[in-house]
């Protein structure tokens, strides 16, 4: 797990150097394997303002630019081949004499007959994105002159987390071993979701059909969405914890599963046939096309997320392509489910497609992080991508379930009522199954309790419930842990 | 006759016995001529004839014997062994590094009461991982790639470890237990600098009534102290394996900066020699010893990393290479 160490900071404070909060956290059992600063080849390159840019007069492909940074009298002037620039930005400036990533030296140099006095620079030249096209762009309020690694610099730790330790496979779980060191306290993240808008049920609904494989699914449906980059320092964060930033909406997916811990997966809702999302096994030889583009041919022991067409995704490994947001994607779904562990882990060996995704939910997950990942995801998609988001969620759980004095068809389960805890507004009950005698615990709106006035010993019939959606008086202030 | 004395080989002498006396030889064309002669001049010119080649077979024969007598003196006079010489002297072997730091490790742990057992490379699924507390399905199983043995649906492995010989040696023994198992693992690794797909280790098993973590740290200080000098610095650190609890990794203090920190140490002034803790209950009820009434601690470490770091070796695959040049230096 890389650790930017900007990110962490974001949920505890520290003052210990980097070296030596690597070693505290080693002696706790988190080995730190490398130490690694993001700008620290970077010499005198610093954030400049792009004054003017006009085509170069002998060679098309080229521009030339004056380039505005502190320090200087006159604008630099410099040459360069990419095509994303324009007047007013702001960009990394290689001034002469500077030195870049693999030892490269920047001087004034003669390009197609012009003076470059030295460089602007890409992502990639810097080491810091793989993007080798273009500019890196700087956000408008970077300060001019200023060195770049103090704008775009970082301090990550890469610790082998061991397999016990799920819970360390995030921001916020790092962060608590920090809080240990320390003696200080973690700050979460202050979830809450502006919801407005329709009810998410007239766009969404659930039904999970092995409640064994998915004892939780919570989904929100967003929409109004405006698909373009996340920003700047979210890229960045991105980046330098190892993953490569897409676009806002996969971004924030990403995001929230480095941050909680909690794998997040978000659905074209326009390919969502109905809006009805079903969780269950396979069919023989169910055919899906996953992210990667290849075609597979599922088995009945797979859990998928589909529509009422077809799979749309491998649950906790890899979703559909058919349902892959889009540069065109306007409203999405979004998923934070809880998954069964050991099926995950035999269903991403089996199709060889071990995610960043699999490997969380394969080392089991805190059930409540459904509800909070799903409302971080949200928010976040509110802020960076514009997302309005419908009021209320769908939530799925296993205890959620009807309960009906007869059979009400195919999937209800015969069971004896055991016991029966009537405190607060939520009634619990313990039910013995018939066939197989195990357990199932029922939790029942006191109301709708007392109206089917069940006792101890009776006879009832169980259906998983399709979807409870909860809404949110508090105006989604915080998530409420479920 | 002449060109039969004259004969000082035995090839030439075979071209002169087919000149003569072979089927188109002139004395074979001359006996044939024999038949077209009238009736008196044939027993005439048969008993002129035949005394000849009778004589030139008897003088073959008889220069043949002699050339065969003159090419065996020469071969004995070639061949004549002088016992008054020196005798030869054949290149003397060495132990190879890693077989010497093995021994130098039983060695050790020799003086702290340890007796030397081993247990097969091929294991099954059930005594490599499940009996150590690694189901299957479990997501430790990530610590180690395995092999499994082609045909026998993954019953059959290479031992990832040597740690299925605390199974064999708890089932075998009662504790007091003080046990060292040496042996050759194997995992499905790309093979670089630090890795193999083979390799060895040195498993330790203890299991007393009285063994504690402190037990395990003091004769690792020993053990650390006595193969890397006296001065060796060591430490603790928490470690997770699934059949130990508590599980730790044991560091000693770099050799090469003397822990103010270098490549080798990555910066860090420590190097980690071996992982180790204390048994897991239900490892030891599974070896068919009552975790309330004993417990114990199981270590181990890679014969290949100690032999490297004894001799400042920086890649692992010159153990496996067998370059003389290399093992020579030993």
């Amino acid at each position: 797990m890389r650790v930017p160490l900007s990110w962490l900071r974001d949920y505890v404070d520290f003052d210990l150097p980097p070296e030596r909060l690597a070693e505290r956290l080693t002696l706790l059992g988190l080995e730190v394997q490398a130490v690694e600063r993001i700008g620290a080849d970077w010499s005198s390159v610093v954030v400049g303002e792009l004054l003017e840019v006009v085509p170069h007069p002998n060679a098309d492909r080229l521009s030339l630019t004056k380039v505005k940074v502190t320090g200087q009298d006159q604008p630099l002037s410099i040459v360069c081949g990419a095509h994303n620039i324009a007047a007013g930005q702001r960009v990394p400036v290689a001034l002469p004499g500077a030195v870049l990533p693999g030892d490269r030296r920047i001087g004034v140099s003669s390009i197609q007959g012009t003076e470059s006095q030295g460089m602007l620079c890409s992502g990639a030249e810097l080491g810091l994105t793989t993007d080798a096209d273009g500019i890196l762009i700087l956000p408008a309020d970077s300060k001019l002159g200023s060195p770049l690694a103090d704008v775009a610099g970082d301090v990550v730790l890469d610790i082998d987390v061991k397999p016990n330790r799920g819970d360390a496979l995030s921001l916020i779980g790092l962060a608590r071993e920090v809080a240990a060191i320390t003696g200080g306290e973690i700050r979460w993240p202050e979830i809450s979701v502006p919801e407005s808008g329709d009810a998410t049920s007239d766009h969404l609904s659930v039904e999970v059909t092995d409640d064994k494989l998915c004892p939780r699914f919570v989904g929100r449906y967003v929409d109004g969405l405006k698909i373009g980059p996340s920003p700047f320092r979210i890229q960045l964060r991105l980046s330098a914890a190892g993953m490569r930033p897409v676009s806002n909406v996969v971004d924030a997916s990403n995001y929230v599963m480095l941050e909680l811990g909690k794998p997040i997966h978000t659905f074209d809702a326009a390919s969502v046939s109905g809006g009805k999302i079903i969780v269950r096994v396979a069919r023989d030889n169910e055919p899906l096309e996953t992210l990667d583009h290849v075609k597979r041919t599922l088995t009945p022991d797979t859990l998928v997320i589909a529509d009422s067409t077809g799979a749309i995704g491998i649950a906790g490994v890899m979703g559909g392509a058919g349902s892959e947001v889009s540069a065109t994607t306007s409203a999405v779904i979004v998923e934070s489910a809880v998954f069964d562990a050991v099926s995950i882990r035999r269903t991403a060996f089996r199709y060889g497609l071990r995610s960043e995704a699999s490997l969380r939910f394969e080392k089991g997950q805190e059930s409540r992080l459904a509800r909070v990942g799903a409302d971080r995801t949200a928010q976040l998609l509110a802020e960076w991508a514009d997302a309005r988001d419908q009021d209320a969620v769908a939530y799925v759980r296993t205890y959620d379930v009807e309960l009906t004095p007869s059979s009400s068809g195919r999937s209800s389960i015969e069971a004896t009522v055991r016991h029966i805890r009537a405190f607060g507004p939520v009634v619990r009950l313990e039910l013995d199954r018939v066939d197989d005698g195990s357990s199932i615990e029922a939790h029942l709106p006191r109301a709708h309790y007392e109206k089917l006035a069940v006792t101890k010993g009776q006879r009832v019939f169980v259906s998983p419930t399709s979807v409870a959606v909860f809404a949110q008086p508090d105006g989604g202030k915080s998530a409420r842990s479920a | 006759m002449p060109a039969v004395e004259r004969a000082d080989d035995p090839d030439e002498l075979d071209s002169v016995e087919a000149a003569y006396l072979g089927r188109n030889g002139e004395l074979r064309q001359l006996l044939a001529g024999i038949g077209k002669l009238s009736g008196e001049d044939r027993p005439k010119v048969g008993a002129a004839a035949n005394p000849i080649r009778e004589e030139l077979e008897a003088a073959i024969s008889k220069r043949r014997a002699k050339l065969e007598s003159i090419a065996l003196d020469v071969r004995l006079a070639r061949e004549k062994t002088d016992v008054t010489l020196p005798g030869r002297t054949l290149p003397r072997g060495s132990l190879h590094p890693l077989i010497e730091t093995g021994r130098e490790i039983a060695r050790i742990w020799g003086q702290f009461g340890f007796v030397v057992y081993e247990s097969p490379e091929v294991e099954t699924d059930e005594l490599n991982f499940e009996l150590l507390n690694i189901p299957p399905d479990h997501p430790a199983r990530d610590l180690w790639d395995t092999m499994y043995v082609a045909g026998t649906d993954r019953h059959y492995l290479l031992r990832t470890h040597t740690s299925p010989g605390q199974m064999r040696v708890m089932r075998s023994t009662k504790p007091p237990i003080r046990a060292l198992l040496p042996g050759r693992c194997f995992r499905y690794e790309a093979v670089d600098a630090s890795h193999g797909f083979e390799f060895f280790q040195v498993e330790g098993l203890m299991v007393d009534e009285g063994t504690t973590l402190a037990t395990l740290r003091g004769l690792l200080d020993e053990f650390a102290r006595a193969m890397f000098g006296p001065t060796t610095a060591t430490r603790f650190r928490p470690g997770y394996y699934p059949f130990t609890e508590p599980s730790v990794a044991f560091d000693i203090g770099c050799l090469i900066c003397g822990g103010s920190g270098c490549a080798a140490c990555k910066r860090t002034g420590w190097l980690t020699i071996l992982g180790a803790g204390m048994v897991h209950p239900q490892v030891l009820r599974n070896g068919g010893i009552d975790p309330e009434m004993h417990q114990g601690f199981a270590f181990g470490m890679g014969t290949d990393r100690i032999a490297m770091l004894r001799h400042g070796i920086s890649d692992l695959r010159v153990f496996f290479q067998d370059d003389l040049r290399f093992l020579e230096s030993f």
